[in-house]
């Protein structure tokens, strides 16, 4: 489906401006529940300007609207044998790439394959003096100007609607296997590190219940290579096992317990939240996810103490944890404020998340 | 007003050197204080030798302390502040501007720590890229990005301007394999930005903000770079073409086959020439020749190396050899790696630029090249980062000509218009500096150059930070839009015209 909504969103932003309301931006809704519920009067409804623009597999890229779904251009891309260049989470069905970029979160491949904002070559968006701005391009390599487009990777639309994107996109690796070996959690942060250091084709490493699972990508002679050294068992339905972790639909994710996002150094020891009942852990160690009723003072210190980071993830009890604003240093807030102001000085758009930024008392 | 945020322009008062001599002493040793003309003349360009100016006065502190109160110094009494590294960079980003002090961060090259477990180091500004790698070298592990400058340009200087190199098609540029930096603000405020030794931060990415921002928001001061595994084996093809469109379908197919090469370089015929004569490399002469480079286990190698060997013989490669060993590996490199140097043997001056197109636009911008080599009767030689578009044409030149710089700076404007027009972006990996100022004003509208203004005003008001550089002015543009009217379309429209 294509669908060019320039005109009307960018009447939407003048007329936000000319009136000094805010704006809400919404995608398809699918990550709403990583936001304190809120509605602005006036609303950008950005899941209906969609289509994809441009794309030439033997350039490696492609331009779609913000509001082309990820299973969309999946597919495009798969009719090629390309694939997005790392592992974009989409938390539903009718998640958006305009969605996905303003989220910034990035799946497991993520020490592998880089994070998605580093594919993000080029962006259009609508800044808060209702101008039409065209930042980065369709190359991979390109230094002219600031870096606009990476900067608007998990800026959450505070600033600006995102009107259409330009991706990197990569072929699909000849084969792809998973091996499993049963370790316990220490020893697997151990060998997920140990294995990240050797010239190995991996794509991604997962820790969870006594297994770790190791993705490889490459071709037929490589993997078999990098198997004879890793050893362990092969995963039956793999990819269907990638796809449940990175669209959360594993039973992990699907717990009613809160979920937590935890950013730690990659070799950090096993560590447990005080209230814990279960965790996976991924990106090499950097990221674990913690099923825990409450986040303590203590869990906060210890998090702190590996200058690491944690943000709430599902099943809440309140929007307020949410926030890590407060996460940030100082400085860097300031800095975060700053750069706010320079896109949007009239504060329009999506107003109440700028508190992911900064802490607006 | 020292500095204007809406438009860029800034004008700084002129200072007392003796006194700020004498300030500056009581933070600052003398011996790192320089401020004698054969003391300032190393510093009056950098790579781009073109442009020169001696700077007033250059600093070396030794402490981030230094750097804090140098740069709140500087900030008190509205004085432009040049941060600069080993002085490799190609436009004149860290050419000294009227009033300004140079802050060199040479001193700052220790590498600080290297993490083999979580495959980091964190380095100092002033360390050498290579030096990186040689500091990772016993735990099998490297730093990725490689630019041909990488024996002596600094990190801090890759962050600046975003460095790229010949496998980054693979292995990503600086912003790819930066995962914390520590930074001095225009206050002197020192900060750390990005995740330090995590891979995500909370907050805006500030960190890709910073990646190419030419010194003009904050100085770097501190790096955490990611380390990646030394392959276990490395091979390269070479194949000479008789034609250069074919060599370019060779390019399109190897990509679309879905192998992602660690490099894929190309050259025409004049660097060709001039590489063989230079480092005798055993390089056919022909219109085109292609270097593609495959890593990864031996197996591995084999298996692609067929499929790409198939792919240049059927895009009618009349000579295409294979390295056997790492000797002639890095013979089959030392050309490609000697062709900005051997093309200086064959001529006194050179212009290199640094244009990135679409990888299907380059027949078309080669020829259209060729044609203003004719026009503007100076000969031309391309070396072509053809995994990812990059292209440097090398104009020849001869600087004791009268006329002949001008000549060659409108025809590598030409060059870079004609890059812009056809998809592309006017500095794939060099950076803005002071050399294509001019051609923002062609790749950006006011409203995105009004834009990056606004940044540049957010973080630093004052405008002290390498001013004059990567983002023109807006009355630049105006001036310079009207002498290229296009179609009858005035750029700029809205700007008032003097």
């Amino acid at each position: 489906m294509s669908n060019d909504l320039t005109t009307l969103i960018l009447d939407q932003v003048k007329l936000a401006l000319k009136e000094k309301q805010a704006l809400s931006i919404h995608g398809s809704g699918s990550c709403d529940f990583l936001q304190p519920e809120y509605k602005e009067t006036l609303h950008i409804d950005m899941s209906q300007h969609s289509g994809i623009l441009d794309y030439q597999p033997s350039e490696l890229n492609i331009k779609a609207r913000a509001g082309t779904p990820i299973a969309e251009i999946k597919q495009a891309l798969a009719e090629q044998h390309q694939r997005l260049p790392t592992d974009f989470p989409s938390y539903a069905d009718t998640t958006t790439l305009g969605g996905a970029i303003a989220l910034g979160h990035t799946g497991p491949s993520r020490p592998f394959q880089f994070a998605i904002r580093d594919h993000v070559l080029g962006a259009s968006l609508i800044d808060g003096r209702a101008e039409l701005l065209h930042c980065g391009g369709q190359v991979m390599k390109n230094v002219a100007g600031y870096d606009v487009s990476r900067l608007l990777t998990g800026s959450r639309g505070t600033l600006g609607p995102v009107l259409d994107l330009t991706i990197k996109v990569l072929p699909i690796a000849e084969l792809s296997i998973t091996l499993c070996l049963e370790l316990d959690e220490n020893e697997a942060i151990q060998q997920m590190n140990h294995l990240a250091g050797l010239s190995l084709p991996l794509a991604a490493t997962l820790f969870y219940q006594r297994t770790l699972y190791i993705r490889l990508e490459g071709t037929e002679s490589g993997l078999q290579h990098a198997r004879q050294k890793i050893g362990g068992e092969v995963l039956e339905n793999a990819e269907t096992f990638w796809q449940q972790i990175t669209q959360h639909q594993h039973e992990f994710f699907q717990q009613p317990t809160a979920l937590w996002r935890v950013i730690v150094p990659t070799a950090q020891a096993s560590f447990k939240l005080q209230h814990q009942h279960d965790s996976m852990i991924d990106w090499c160690g950097g990221l674990r996810w913690v099923r825990a009723d409450s986040i303590t003072q203590q869990d906060k210190e210890s998090i702190a103490q590996c200058a690491g980071y944690f943000s709430a993830f599902r099943h809440q009890p309140d929007d307020s944890a949410l926030i890590c604003a407060d996460q940030i240093s100082t400085l860097a807030q300031q800095m975060n404020r700053k750069v706010k102001n320079a896109f949007d000085p009239q504060q329009l758009f999506n107003p109440r998340l700028s508190q992911f930024f900064y802490t607006t008392t | 007003m020292a500095f204007n945020p809406v438009s860029g322009e800034f004008d700084f008062i002129p200072w007392d050197k003796q006194q700020v001599l004498q300030d500056l002493k009581a933070f600052i040793a003398d011996d790192s204080l320089l401020h004698q003309t054969s003391q300032l003349t190393p510093y009056e360009c950098d790579g781009l030798s073109a442009y020169r100016k001696i700077p007033k006065m250059v600093v070396l502190p030794e402490t981030i302390e230094q750097c804090q109160q140098l740069v709140r110094y500087c900030q008190q009494h509205a004085i432009p502040v040049i941060a600069r590294g080993a002085g490799t960079g190609l436009a004149g980003g860290v050419l000294p501007v009227e009033q300004a002090i140079v802050m060199s961060l040479a001193k700052f090259n220790k590498v600080i720590k290297v993490d083999p477990v979580q495959r980091i180091a964190v380095v100092g500004p002033g360390v050498r890229n290579l030096a990186i790698s040689e500091a990772a070298v016993a735990h099998d592990l490297y730093y990725a990005p490689d630019p041909s400058s990488q024996i002596a340009c600094t990190i801090g200087g890759n962050v600046a301007e975003n460095s790229g190199g010949v496998h980054s098609l693979k292995y990503g540029l600086t912003v790819n394999n930066v995962i914390g930096l520590k930074i001095i603000n225009s206050d002197g405020e020192l900060l750390q930005i990005g995740g330090g030794e995590c891979l995500d931060s909370p907050g805006y990415d500030l960190l890709a903000l910073m990646h190419g921002s030419e010194g003009l928001l904050g100085i770097i001061m501190e790096v955490t770079v990611r380390l990646t595994p030394k392959p276990e084996d490395a091979q390269v093809l070479l194949a000479a073409f008789n034609d250069i469109t074919d060599a370019g379908t060779a390019v399109r197919d190897i990509i679309s086959s879905g192998i992602i090469p660690a490099g894929l370089e190309m050259m025409d015929r004049l660097a060709i020439q001039a590489a063989e004569d230079f480092v005798h490399a055993g390089y056919p002469l022909s219109e085109a020749l292609l270097l593609c480079e495959l890593d990864g286990t031996l197996a591995e190698i084999e298996q692609q190396m067929a499929l790409v060997t198939n792919i240049v013989n059927r895009c009618n490669a009349h000579h295409v050899k294979l390295s056997h060993n790492e000797a002639e590996r890095a013979l089959f490199w030392a050309g490609r790696k000697a062709a900005f140097p051997a093309v200086g043997r064959i001529s006194p001056d050179y212009y290199c630029m640094d244009g990135t197109i679409p990888r299907k636009a380059l027949p078309e911008v080669l020829g259209k090249i060729s044609e203003f080599s004719k026009q503007y009767g100076l000969a031309v030689a391309n070396v072509f980062h053809a995994g990812d578009g990059n292209l440097h044409p090398l104009i020849l030149y001869d600087a004791n000509k009268p006329g002949d710089l001008a000549k060659t700076e409108q025809f590598g404007a030409d060059i870079l218009r004609l890059c812009v027009d056809k998809g592309g972006t006017i500095t794939g990996e060099h950076g803005v500096g002071v050399e294509k100022i001019d051609s923002m004003c062609h790749q950006f509208q006011s409203a995105e150059l009004r834009l990056f203004h606004y940044i540049k005003a957010a973080l630093d008001e004052k405008g002290i930070l390498n001013p004059g550089k990567a983002i023109p002015s807006l009355h630049r543009c105006a001036e310079l839009g009207a002498m290229h009217v296009h179609n009858g379309e005035l750029p700029h429209p809205e700007l008032p015209r003097f």
